[in-house]
This record gives C-alpha cells, sequence and structure tokens, in this order.
C-alpha cells in the first residue's frame, strides 16, 4: 500500500512536471507544410558521416548571382543531433565552418572553403576553432567574400572557473576570391571574441564588426590593416548591427531605440526615437531599414527623416514571443520575407514562412517548414528567396536517421521561390 | 514496483534539470545570482538630463547626507559631464558640469574637502590633447556643495593640461593633483587661492592603440596621511646608463616607484618603497607599473592595488613598508578599492575599457577571492560603498548601470525581488 502511494505521488510530481515544461510550448494552427529545395552543407565528414550542425550567419548574394551560406559544426558538441562522440579523434578537432554557394544557374550548391583552414587555426580541445559563423557572410562588388568566425561560449573564456571553451582565439576574418581561389587572412579583430557582425563599406574601404565578447564594436581598413576599438554598444540587441547605404551602423540601445555611429566623425549619438527591438534586420535601395524583433515585431526606419512604422506582429499572434532572426527584402516587389519562430519557438509545429507585402502592409504565411531555425535570409536577382538554415537531416520531406538510428542535425540552404501574385498564394 | 518508483523519480528529476536549466545556464563568470540586488541606468537617453554618452562614471564617494556621489565623463562624442547621487535605488542628477565649465567634458576624479563638499578636478578628451592645434584651455579643480548647491570653480592648472587625480589636505587646506599629459605635481591653496608647481613627476609615454591616443604612466591616484603627505607612484631616472658593456640602455629608469612630498617641500622623493610586480609579467615596467588605486586601512596604513600586476598590497607610510598580499585574478589594474558593510576590503579589477570582476580580501583571515562579474559586457571603473555598506559598481560606458552588490551590507535589507538581467529577450538570452 505504502509502495503504491509512493508511486502515486512519484508519478504526480512527474506529471506536474510535464505539465510545467508543455507550458513553454507554443500553440499550434492548421497550417499546410510545403517543401522548398534544400541544398545540403557538405564536409565536415568524420568516419562516414557529417558533423554539420548549426548554423547562424546571414547570407549574401554575390555579383554573380550566386548566394554564399555556411554550414557548421557548432563545437561539434552540440547538444541535440550531432556526431560528436569522437570529436576529439578528428583532423580539425573542435569546431569549424565550411562555406558554400550556391549557383542558381546550374542548380548545385559547391562547398568551397572551410574557416579554420582559412584562418590556420589548429583547432582542438583547449584551442577550439570556429564553430560556425555567426556574422554576416558579405560580397564586396568584386565577388570577394567577407567572413569572420565564432564559437558558442566564447565569452566565458576568461573567467576562473571557465572550463571550456578554454582559449577560442576569436573570429578570424577572412577574404575570399572566387576568381582566384584564394584567401586572405585579415586577423582577429577582437581576440577571443567571436563575431556577430560584419559590414563592408568599400567606399572607406573599411569592414566594421561587432563581437558578442564585450559587446565591442571594431572596424579594420582592409588598405592599412588599421584596427580600431570603439565603444561597447548594442549590449541589448548583442547579437544585430545594421549598416545602412551611407555606412551608418545602428545598435540598439537602453532607451528602446536605437544608437547611430557615424563613421566620418567616429562619434555616436542615441536617436530620439523608439522600437520595438532589435534581432534582424535589412536596407532597402532607398535607405530604408527594416527591422524585426526577437519577439516578432516588425518595424522601419527612415533615417533621413527618423521616422518610425510599425507592420504588427510577423505571425499575428503579439502576444506570444516568435524568435524571428531572419528577413531580407525585394526591394523591386516591394515584400519582406521571413521564416518565423525556430529554435524551439514555433507555433505551428514547424517555423513559418511569411511575406510581408509593403505595399499593403499585409502578411501573408504560405507555409510551414520543417527545419529548427533560419538566421540569415537574402532575395536573389530572379526574385527567389533564400535562408541558411539547420534542420534535421532530410530527403524528400522525411528526416534521416545516421548510423546510430538516430534523427541529426546539418545545415542548409532553402530556396522559396515565391508567386509574383501573391493572391496566387494559397 | 520498487524500479518502477525509481524510474519514475529519476524521470521526476530529469525533467528538473530541464526546466531549471535555462535558470543555471548563465554566464559562468557571473557573480553568483542573487547577490546584485539590482541595477539601473544612470543614463537618460536622448531625453537627458544625462545623455547617452555622458554617464561613465569616474568616481563615487559617500557623503554625510547618505548618498553617494558620482562623477561621470564624456565618451566618444559625448559633450557634457555630470554630477549625479544615487541610494543604491535611483540616480538623481545633481549637476551639469560642462554648462559652468563650458570646455570640459570629463570630471576626472573627486575627493571629499572641507566641511564634507566634493572637491572634483576635470580634463578633456586624449585626441583634443593630441591636436596640436588644440585652444584647451586646461583642467579646472572646482568644489560643490550638496546641501546648499553653491559651486565654485577654482579656475585652470596648468593651461592646455587636463587634470588626472585629485586628494585634499583639509588640515593645510590643500589640494593636490596632477596634470595630464604634462605630468606635473601641483597643490592648490583653497584659502589663499596659492597655485603651486612641484615639478614635471612623469614625463608620460604617448601611446596610440586601436585607433585611440594616450599618455601612460601619469599618476592616476594620490593619497595623503592624516600629517598631511601626499603619495603616488612613478619612476626613478637617473638619465641613460652604460651597462658592463659601455652600451647606452635604460637602466637608469625604474618603474614603480612610490614618493611622497612632505607638506611644506618644494619637491616630492622616493620613499625606498616599489610596487610590487610580476617580474616579467609586463615588456612596460616603467609607465604601468604603479598605484591604480589606495584606500586608507584602520592602523594608519593604505591598501593600493597595482597596475600591471593587479596585486593588492598595503602600504606603511611611517615605514616605507610595502607588503604584498598578493592577487585574487589573473588580470592586471585593481582600479577602485572600498570597505562593504561586513568589513571586507572589496576591489574591482580589469584592464581599462574591459569587463571587470569583484573581488574581495577579508583583512582579518587573509582570505582573497573574485567574486565575477555581473554580465561578460559589464564595464566598470569605480566601486564604492553604500550607507549600509553595499557595494555600488558603476559602469563606465555610453550607457552606463549601477549594479548594487548587496551580500556586503551590514544587515540584510529586503529589497524586493531579484535582480533581473538587462535585456530580458535582449542581451545573450538568444542566439
Amino acid at each position: 500500500m505504502m509502495r503504491a502511494i509512493r508511486a502515486a505521488a512519484a508519478f504526480t510530481v512527474l506529471i506536474v512536471m510535464m505539465v510545467s515544461l508543455a507550458a513553454y510550448a507554443q500553440p499550434t494552427k492548421e497550417l499546410k507544410q510545403i517543401f522548398p529545395k534544400m541544398y545540403l552543407a557538405t564536409g565536415l565528414e568524420w568516419k562516414g558521416e557529417s558533423t554539420q550542425n548549426t548554423n547562424w550567419n546571414k547570407i549574401c548574394e554575390d555579383p554573380k548571382g550566386r548566394i554564399w551560406w555556411a554550414g557548421g559544426d557548432h563545437w561539434g558538441t552540440d547538444r541535440a543531433g550531432g556526431v560528436y562522440n569522437d570529436r576529439y579523434d578528428r583532423p580539425w578537432g573542435f569546431g569549424n565552418t565550411t562555406v558554400h554557394y550556391y549557383d542558381p544557374k546550374t542548380d548545385k550548391a559547391v562547398e568551397v572553403f572551410e574557416l579554420d583552414r582559412a584562418s590556420a587555426i589548429y583547432s582542438n580541445a583547449e584551442t577550439p576553432g570556429h564553430g560556425k559563423i555567426h556574422s554576416n557572410i558579405q560580397s564586396d562588388s568584386k565577388g570577394r567574400i567577407w567572413a569572420a568566425g565564432y564559437l558558442g561560449s566564447s565569452y566565458n573564456h576568461e573567467f576562473t572557473n571557465a572550463y571550456f571553451p578554454k582559449s577560442y582565439a576569436g573570429g578570424a576574418l577572412v577574404r575570399y576570391d572566387p576568381s582566384t581561389d584564394d584567401i586572405d587572412y585579415f586577423g582577429i579583430p577582437t581576440p577571443y571574441g567571436g563575431q556577430v557582425a560584419l559590414y563592408l563599406d568599400e567606399k572607406r574601404t573599411t569592414v566594421f564588426g561587432f563581437s558578442v565578447d564585450r559587446a565591442r564594436f571594431w572596424s579594420v581598413n582592409y588598405e592599412t590593416m588599421e584596427l580600431k576599438h570603439y565603444e561597447t554598444n548594442g549590449r541589448f540587441g548583442l547579437r544585430e548591427m545594421i549598416m545602412d547605404n551611407n555606412g551608418r551602423c545602428y545598435f540598439v540601445n537602453e532607451y528602446q531605440g536605437l544608437t547611430r555611429f557615424d563613421p566620418n566623425t567616429e562619434t555616436f549619438t542615441d536617436l530620439p526615437i523608439k522600437i520595438p527591438g532589435l534581432r534582424a534586420s535589412c536596407v532597402s535601395k532607398d535607405n530604408i531599414i527594416y527591422g524585426i524583433c526577437s519577439l516578432g515585431f516588425v518595424w522601419s526606419l527612415n533615417p533621413k527623416t527618423l521616422e518610425v512604422k510599425n507592420y504588427g506582429h510577423v505571425v499575428n499572434v503579439p502576444d506570444e514571443g516568435v524568435y524571428t532572426p531572419n528577413i531580407c527584402i525585394d526591394d523591386d516587389w516591394q515584400r519582406l520575407y521571413f521564416i518565423a519562430g525556430g529554435h524551439g519557438v514555433t507555433l505551428a509545429g514547424m517555423p513559418i514562412l511569411t511575406i510581408l507585402d509593403l505595399k499593403t502592409g499585409r502578411f501573408l504565411w504560405p507555409g510551414k517548414i520543417d527545419i529548427d531555425g533560419s538566421y540569415g535570409a537574402v532575395v536573389g536577382k530572379d526574385h527567389s528567396v533564400y535562408f541558411g538554415c539547420y534542420a534535421y537531416a532530410q530527403k524528400n520531406g522525411k528526416r534521416l536517421k545516421n548510423s546510430e538510428g538516430k534523427e541529426y542535425r546539418t545545415n542548409y540552404l532553402i530556396k522559396y521561390e515565391p508567386p509574383r501574385n501573391l493572391e496566387d498564394i494559397k | 514496483m520498487r524500479n518502477k518508483i525509481r524510474i519514475y523519480w529519476l524521470l521526476a528529476a530529469a525533467v528538473l534539470t530541464v526546466i531549471t536549466l535555462p535558470a543555471h545556464a548563465q554566464r559562468r563568470g557571473n557573480i553568483f545570482p542573487g547577490l546584485v540586488m539590482r541595477h539601473y541606468l544612470i543614463a537618460d537617453g536622448p531625453e537627458g538630463p544625462i545623455h547617452g554618452g555622458e554617464s561613465a562614471v569616474t568616481d563615487m564617494l559617500l557623503l554625510g547626507d547618505g548618498w553617494v556621489y558620482g562623477s561621470t565623463e564624456a565618451t566618444w562624442g559625448g559633450k557634457s559631464c555630470h554630477i549625479f547621487r544615487t541610494d543604491s535605488f535611483k540616480v538623481e542628477h545633481v549637476l551639469n558640469l560642462t554648462q559652468r565649465l563650458s570646455d570640459q567634458p570629463k570630471i576626472k576624479d573627486m575627493d571629499i574637502g572641507p566641511g564634507g563638499i566634493l572637491v572634483g578636478v576635470t580634463t578633456t578628451y586624449d585626441e583634443t590633447f593630441d591636436d596640436p592645434g588644440n585652444t584647451y584651455e586646461g583642467g579646472h579643480i572646482f568644489s560643490f556643495d550638496p546641501a546648499t548647491k553653491a559651486f565654485v570653480d577654482h579656475g585652470v592648472v596648468s593651461r592646455g593640461n587636463g587634470l588626472n587625480c585629485v586628494a585634499v589636505d583639509t588640515v593645510h587646506t590643500r589640494v593636490y593633483t596632477v596634470t595630464y599629459p604634462e605630468g606635473k605635481l601641483f597643490s592648490f591653496d583653497y584659502l589663499t587661492k596659492e597655485l603651486k608647481d612641484h615639478g614635471v613627476v612623469m614625463k608620460p609615454w604617448r601611446v596610440k592603440d586601436l585607433g585611440r591616443v594616450s599618455w601612460r604612466g601619469v599618476p592616476k591616484t594620490l593619497f595623503i596621511t592624516d600629517e598631511g603627505t601626499v603619495y603616488f607612484s612613478t619612476y626613478t631616472d637617473k638619465g641613460a646608463q652604460k651597462d658592463d658593456q659601455g652600451d647606452p640602455t635604460n637602466i637608469g629608469t625604474q618603474g614603480g616607484r612610490i614618493f611622497r612630498l612632505r607638506y611644506g617641500d618644494d619637491r616630492p622623493v622616493y620613499t625606498g618603497a616599489v610596487v610590487p610586480t610580476q617580474t616579467g609579467m609586463d615588456d612596460d615596467p616603467l609607465y604601468e607599473c604603479g598605484i591604480a588605486s589606495a584606500i586608507r586601512a584602520a592602523d594608519g596604513g593604505f591598501w593600493c592595488g597595482t597596475v600591471t600586476g593587479g596585486f593588492l598590497f598595503k602600504f606603511h607610510p611611517s615605514t616605507s613598508t610595502v607588503i604584498n598580499k598578493g592577487k585574487p585574478f589573473q588580470y592586471w589594474n585593481l582600479r577602485s578599492l572600498a570597505y562593504g558593510g561586513d568589513g571586507r576590503l572589496y576591489m574591482l579589477g580589469g584592464r581599462d575599457y574591459d569587463n571587470a570582476w569583484l573581488l574581495r580580501y577579508d583583512t582579518m583571515t587573509g582570505s582573497i577571492e573574485c567574486l565575477g562579474w555581473p554580465t561578460h559586457t559589464t564595464q566598470m571603473g569605480v566601486i564604492c560603498a553604500d550607507k549600509n555598506g553595499r557595494i555600488l559598481m558603476a559602469e563606465n560606458l555610453r550607457s552606463s548601470y549601477i549594479w548594487v552588490y548587496g551580500e556586503s551590507g551590514r544587515m540584510r535589507v529586503d529589497d524586493g525581488p531579484e535582480d533581473v538581467p538587462p535585456g530580458a529577450g535582449g542581451e545573450v538570452r538568444q542566439p
């Protein structure tokens, strides 16, 4: 009898905890699943299986119309889906990233370089490599590709109790020239700090970036190799920085607004505006900044007039936080694209492809996609929309299993071909 | 049955772990959760009166009215500096100093003057000093009485130079200060208004690093004994010396030397005491080997923190003795000291313009420990105890916070709910 009571008590505790855990989940809605084309990030194979796991970079289109994105092993120790038991044995050690392009002309994805090798890091358990790219992958006007590294939790490294990772060297800055297959290594702008933003200002021959470690804003003049460190900024966004078409940089600040950096005077100004927050951003050809906050509210800012426009919630559930760290714009068709949700936050069981028609201010949801998260998006010249994603490995809409019989996570580029007429979306 | 019960409990424990994981998955360098009682902004944003870029805290002092008064400097385009006060719950703006002294964007240091008033010194941007065409008039000594709001400008000390630190000798009505980047020690008699030049105590090293110019070596702190002797660190310079091969070397210049200027003396002299360093730790033993902070000890000595090594040492002026107590963390620059209500000595350590750690030394047992940082982006410049002995940690950033460390208080005070780190949904909560 006593045992039965104990069992009932333990079972009750378990049920209560399960209910508590369920409270973290989001409600689901009836929304059809769609199956856009997915292109796998290859490389980083060990014992015949991919160790690709997660990546959080922004993606770009080069002048030839190729889309550049990346895969990464996310330390090689990620919590779910990764192949990491043998991580110490791998020739590339502990944390590595591959950079790829997708060519719409051939409809093929090509693995181009590994970031550890490009930045001469002998990654190992004591000195991990670049587990991912978190900042922007950028193309300059000559089609050269700029990227910088990142390692999760790198900002923990210095405290005396830090045991892992021990001493990430820092987010190295590299430039890849596809025409010569040559890499230029520009060093590590913020030692020990992973980069979470990177923007190219060709007019000033300068790369501006932002590290998660100390929220340090920096610049490198790639002609003179002069490195500058600026004031800590953007502590509230910490993962996002904007550069407008005039080279001015913006950070979300403590006053629910933006702090603007003027590269000519190298000074900062807090703008007298209020925005919902900032997690992802893009800038239109006519220099309007579009942003989305971590809860899913979309807004725009005209930097000239400082007019802020609010467009509402990305999936129209303003009471729910829908983490959406991606956004891109089709200037010609006047649309913003998102994959709403991900990274454990979803309303429909899967992240939701979302279109905001800027002409009408209307949101449309063509469907949900079976991915874990997307951090980079770009619209190609042909109006195709690309998202850099991490997701459970899948083929023809079905999840794959590894040699241990488990579903596993990997990196993809997703290509969505939207209809010209939004009324065609059913 | 027993196995089933065990499985249920194990499952419950696993679920509990998952549920509570976010709370424990904080920065590993964080001060233990719950010990930072709250934090609040000093700047008010674009509306002012303290704008962003005007809230980098340079000093804090507890005055007799129970408020902690702080000074700020303008950074990266900011125009004004301020005096504010805080009661460990909120910040009140007290004075826009730049409105009184228009050429002064930075209050560099403060001390308590006669009758418990504030005495401060001002300076300007390093970029201004580096501009040969600059028209900077020079740093001012000022005083401010919080009770009457009386503000007195005591004038410029050295034309074209800022002021780097200040100490007040109320017995002899003297204010001591060191000019920057000039490196001269001055005394100012606030009764007779006589200004006296005690000579160059440091020829600093101009350094341009990461895009910013600065001058290393100018004494960062002055401290005064009851009889009015002022102490600071600098180098001894015998000029160029030849080594045993006859080649010229810099062995005649030795850094980290503690000097004193007795009341009435014209020139400071070397005490024979040397700031502790870790040999081989730094390739700049002259300019970075000095005292970053000092606070009077109960026995008449002074607790001091070093720049290069980050060591805590005790300096006894009566015997010029240095006792090195060691270092509680691996970095340098023990930049600020304060006694908590628990009687222990709290310390702030970390590089300039970088993270800062809260550290603690128990003067009774000799135990020394590193308590951590509030967040990995907190860059603090100064600490001060409030009237209840809680340690206020003030940032030196564009938009600075004050963080209240509660465990140092004299008694437990119910201050409401536990502090929540900034940026819920913002700072590092999400990837």
